[in-house]
């Protein structure tokens, strides 16, 4: 995961609502999260582990997310990410936000190459 | 609620935070070995790819932190430990500040005793002092005071003016006690009756003169001051009603004046009444202190007025014997020069008290400008530090919040030496008034 100048940094509360996004999915660990998001949107998105793990816990901290103990199948110890009840109703929340801004910039765009 | 348990939540925080990242670098290494790359090699290249640990667990671990508060307090520890590694420097820069520091507020003390509250009485500002011009009374009014009052002019003055609430003169003198303990010499003050209404500050212990006291013929009296009671008396409130013998007379003690009273500005033993008899009275003799107190909304020159009119009425209705010309008294061309005061008292010392106070105003300004020298020389000498301190990623703010912290937490030392040791306090302790007439 070399960094790469062509990943741009996503705007604020972007990685949010990826990582509440696909919690939703299932409950994950970590590094299983940067793998998803970089599977799910086909390498184009990238998640930094500088930006991921304070961001996991600033949703911890607003009480998003829950961290749950666990072993692993090789019996290494784990901890598993999944969503809370705010959790998911945050990211419904954000969005509808998310997806007017999106219609929004979508028709804009438009106009000007019109 | 929440704030609390974020703080005793945080162990458990950071040691999830721990595992997970422990966890994701493993887990990739093992995908790398998985693609073949020998254990070794791909630990280190998973390590690689996660980049800075201890940087990335910092930065998670302040999600969970007041962060500002908390690396405040890292700096300050880092601040600590450095000055007590250059005590010398700390100490030139304490020591700097607090001479500074100090000399200016005991100058200001002085300034705040002596300009901004220096009668101890109610309502000061309303008080005046009773002195006249008398140009064409040759040496008899010759000096800074001008000339003084008679007791027939008090008597004239005090009955007939329509300006003051009250006003009194006084003489001081010495006078001999005896029946205390060893006879003794103290300073007396012999005042009128209204110089204490008009100074209106309440006996601690006892009253004031009343009308009986102040009759020649009358009951003998005495006032003690705060001082003269503890010396000679050791505080005893029983000590009302006691009689002492002063200068062969029997008195009787009625009252004890508070601490810090004096007769504007003299200390005094003993007050004793004046008890002016009006049938001995004549125009002369003039020397004594007046006192008045305006009433309120009257200015200096209304009173002057006002008391001008009556020096007529003072010629006439009192003479210097059989034979003498009463109306003598128009050649000394007398009018009244009443001063506030505050002005009488502090008089020309108040420029020079500015000027001091400008002075220590301006040494400061060199202490501190002395104190920055030092501090952008240390930040100089540490330059390699704070460059390698920045190359790891150290933000400008972070840097320049810890030299300021530096700064603040020496003038914080500073403040708490003074606070504590209030050298001030001792200097302003010397009685400014009594600082003024040493002078």
């Amino acid at each position: 995961m070399a960094k790469n100048s062509e990943h741009r940094d996503l705007f604020p509360g972007a990685l949010e609502i990826m990582i509440l996004q696909s919690l939703r999915l299932k409950p994950m660990h970590g590094y299983a999260l940067v793998k998803h998001i970089k599977a799910v949107s086909d390498n184009l998105l990238q998640v930094e582990e500088g930006s991921l793990y304070p961001a996991l816990q600033r949703m911890l901290r607003e009480g998003w997310l829950e961290a749950e103990t666990g072993l692993s199948a090789k019996g290494r110890p784990t901890r598993i990410y999944k969503l809370t009840e705010a959790g998911v109703q945050h990211l419904e929340a954000e969005v509808v936000s998310f997806e007017k801004m999106f219609a929004g910039i979508t028709r804009v765009l438009a106009v000007a190459r019109a | 609620m929440k704030m609390l348990s974020r703080i005793f939540g945080r162990r458990r925080r950071y040691d999830d935070l721990s595992v997970s990242i422990q966890e994701h670098i493993e887990l990739r290494a093992e995908e790398l070995m998985e693609e073949g790359v020998p254990r070794g090699e791909a630990e280190r290249a998973a390590r690689r790819e996660f980049g800075n640990v201890a940087l990335i667990k910092e930065r998670s671990r302040e999600e969970w932190q007041w962060a500002a508060l908390e690396s405040i307090l890292a700096d300050l520890k880092l601040v600590l430990r450095r000055l007590r590694k250059s005590p010398g420097f700390a100490a030139t820069i304490l020591l700097t500040l607090a001479i500074g520091i100090g000399a200016n507020t005991a100058v200001f003390s002085v300034v705040d005793c002596v300009l901004l509250k220096p009668l101890p009485y109610p309502n000061s500002g309303e008080l005046v002092d009773l002195s006249l011009n008398a140009p064409g009374a040759g040496g008899l009014a010759n000096f800074a005071s001008g000339l003084q009052l008679s007791p027939s002019m008090y008597l004239t003055f005090s009955e007939n003016n329509k300006t003051f609430q009250s006003m009194g003169i006084w003489s001081e003198g010495k006078s001999n006690v005896t029946g205390v303990g060893q006879p003794h010499q103290v300073n007396a003050e012999f005042i009128s009756d209204g110089v204490l209404q008009t100074l209106n500050v309440p006996a601690t212990v006892g009253r004031w003169f009343n009308a009986a006291d102040q009759d020649p013929r009358g009951a003998k009296t005495a006032i003690l001051s705060y001082g003269y009671w503890q010396r000679r008396f050791g505080g005893d409130r029983g000590v009302i009603g006691r009689s002492i013998q002063v200068d062969a007379e029997h008195r009787e003690i009625v009252g004890v004046m508070p601490r810090g009273f004096r007769m504007v500005d003299n200390d005094f033993d003993l007050m004793l009444p004046m008890a002016i008899d009006r049938s001995q009275l004549r125009l002369a003799p003039f020397g004594y202190s007046g006192i008045g107190r305006l009433k309120p909304g009257i200015t200096r020159v209304q009173a002057n007025a006002d008391v001008a009119r009556l020096l007529s009425l003072w010629m006439d209705s009192w003479s210097n014997g059989p034979g003498t010309n009463p109306h003598y008294y128009e050649r000394w061309k007398i009018s009244p020069n009443f001063q506030l005061l505050k002005t009488q008292v502090i008089g020309s010392v108040s420029s020079v008290l500015w000027v001091v106070m400008g002075t220590v105003g301006l040494v400061m300004l060199i202490a501190c400008t002395n104190v920055a020298n030092l501090l952008l020389v240390r930040a100089e000498s540490r330059q390699q530090e704070l460059l390698i301190r920045s190359a790891l990623g150290g933000g400008r703010a972070r840097i320049a919040r810890e030299l300021l912290v530096e700064s603040v937490t020496l003038v914080l030392a500073v403040a708490a030496a003074i606070a504590s040791y209030l050298p001030a306090r001792r200097a302003s302790a010397v009685d400014p008034v009594e600082a003024l007439r040493a002078e």
